[in-house]
């Protein structure tokens, strides 16, 4: 069951694509619109990197943004993506000043961003940017958690399943651009594992796999194929951003 | 660096990779499948073997395919009667058989066994030549002892003439004659 996504020029317009803006009631949002700008993602950029003081918080509207971990040999591995649904920099509303991941834009797209000094003054200002900021936190936790258990358990073919269903959710298109490097850090194993996994889903019609993209043609039948944890991630999401809401 | 394809087969299906991947050289890209294997066969995965049973990865480089193993298990293909496994014909890709048909390996084949003969052969030397060893050794020993002998003899030829008692020449020229026996007796071992 894909979004129901509003036309996302007048969404864009305003500013209230990315779940997280979106969920905020009208009074808490007004506190952050007057500072947010909109500024292209553009593809391979490094939002922040490990030990790096937060300066700027992001809220895609599209693209995508994996947060990596990266080893003393130099080896990365994807832990999380975030996308619409999601923050870069969360925490620094509550006062966190540096980050523990490395945030690399994977999915080219659109954010709004503002200054980490100003979202930190507006949720002093307001409960309700504080408690989404936790929720959102918990949020991101338990996506890693899944994501960890399902790496570790499930199928690859279930895995790419699961992360392009994530990834679709996050375009414009049906098209996904996957750098080289970046498919042998998606999923945790090697380059030409995953592109193996890509054939085989090729040969079921389920995308269509060219030189790194990688293109969704039967997005219900990826859904069937993925493990529970797209779901899981899924639903946990929703009921982050539908609480708040409802509890007001 | 050159490039190398990973192609799947399972029976009749065959997933060629046509983007391939640059790595070393031969070693690095049979490590590569090997890993890959691993990757997908990971036992903590439930039924990951299975699940893969009768796949098999192919290597190829360029020219030609070099390397083939299977997935998971059982590893089962359907062989036909000219021992040729079917839909092996893709261009770039000769049929890999797992019991080396490929000209290369066939010719590795040949070199193998020639390497044996002529390692048997070697062998087979050796003992000859350590047995005739063994022969001269012997042969040196008995010489030695007769040597030896001898020179007792003569030491004792030497002192007896140097002294003026006469029966002791008698048994001088007894012991000569016994040194004879002994050299006789030698010579039969």
């Amino acid at each position: 069951m894909p979004y129901g996504i509003p036309p996302l020029a007048r969404q864009l317009e305003h500013g209230r694509f990315n779940r997280f803006l979106a969920t905020l009631p009208p009074h808490d949002f007004s506190l952050l619109a007057p500072h947010l700008r909109t500024a292209p993602l553009e593809r391979g950029v490094m939002l922040h990197d490990v030990g790096e003081e937060i300066e700027h918080v992001y809220f895609p509207h599209t693209g995508m943004v994996s947060l990596v971990a990266v080893m003393q040999s130099g080896a990365s591995v994807e832990t999380a993506t975030i996308g619409r649904a999601g923050v870069i920099g969360a925490s620094a509303g509550l006062g966190a000043r540096s980050t523990f991941a490395r945030a690399i834009v994977q999915l080219p797209g659109m954010a709004a961003w503002l200054s980490a000094a100003q979202f930190h003054a507006a949720a002093n200002q307001s409960q309700g940017i504080r408690d989404l900021i936790v929720r959102y936190n918990d949020l991101l936790l338990a996506q890693i958690q899944q994501s960890v258990a399902c790496n570790a358990l499930h199928a690859l073919e279930a895995r790419l399943c699961r992360w392009l269903l994530q990834t679709h959710d996050c375009m414009d298109g049906d098209v996904i651009p996957l750098t080289q490097e970046f498919l042998g850090q998606m999923l945790g194993v090697r380059r030409t594992t995953v592109t193996i996994a890509a054939r085989l889903l090729q040969s079921a019609g389920l995308i269509r796999y060219r030189r790194g993209h990688i293109q969704v043609l039967d997005r219900k039948a990826l859904e069937d194929i993925a493990c529970e944890c797209y779901a899981v991630v899924r639903k946990n999401a929703d009921k982050v951003f539908s609480a708040l809401r409802s509890s007001r | 660096m050159p490039r190398y394809f990973f192609h799947l087969r399972f029976g009749r299906r065959f997933l060629p990779d046509d983007e391939g991947i640059e790595l070393r050289n031969r070693t690095a890209a049979r490590d590569e499948a090997l890993a890959v294997v691993r990757d997908l066969t990971n036992p903590k995965i439930k039924g990951g073997r299975q699940r893969w049973a009768s796949w098999f990865l192919e290597v190829a480089d360029e020219r030609s395919g070099f390397f083939r193993t299977p997935i998971g298990h059982p590893a089962l293909e359907l062989v036909t009667p000219d021992r040729h496994a079917p839909g092996g014909a893709e261009p770039g890709l000769r049929p890999v058989r797992a019991e080396s048909a490929l000209p290369e390996e066939a010719h590795a084949g040949g070199r193998m066994a020639e390497i044996v003969r002529q390692r048997a052969a070697l062998h087979q030397r050796s003992a000859q030549l350590l047995k005739e060893n063994h022969q001269l050794q012997s042969e040196f020993l008995s010489l030695r002892l007769v040597t030896e002998a001898l020179l007792v003899r003569t030491q004792r030829l030497v002192s007896l003439a140097r002294g003026p008692v006469a029966p002791l020449l008698a048994a001088s020229v007894m012991t000569t004659a016994q040194t004879g026996t002994l050299l006789s007796t030698v010579c039969l071992i």
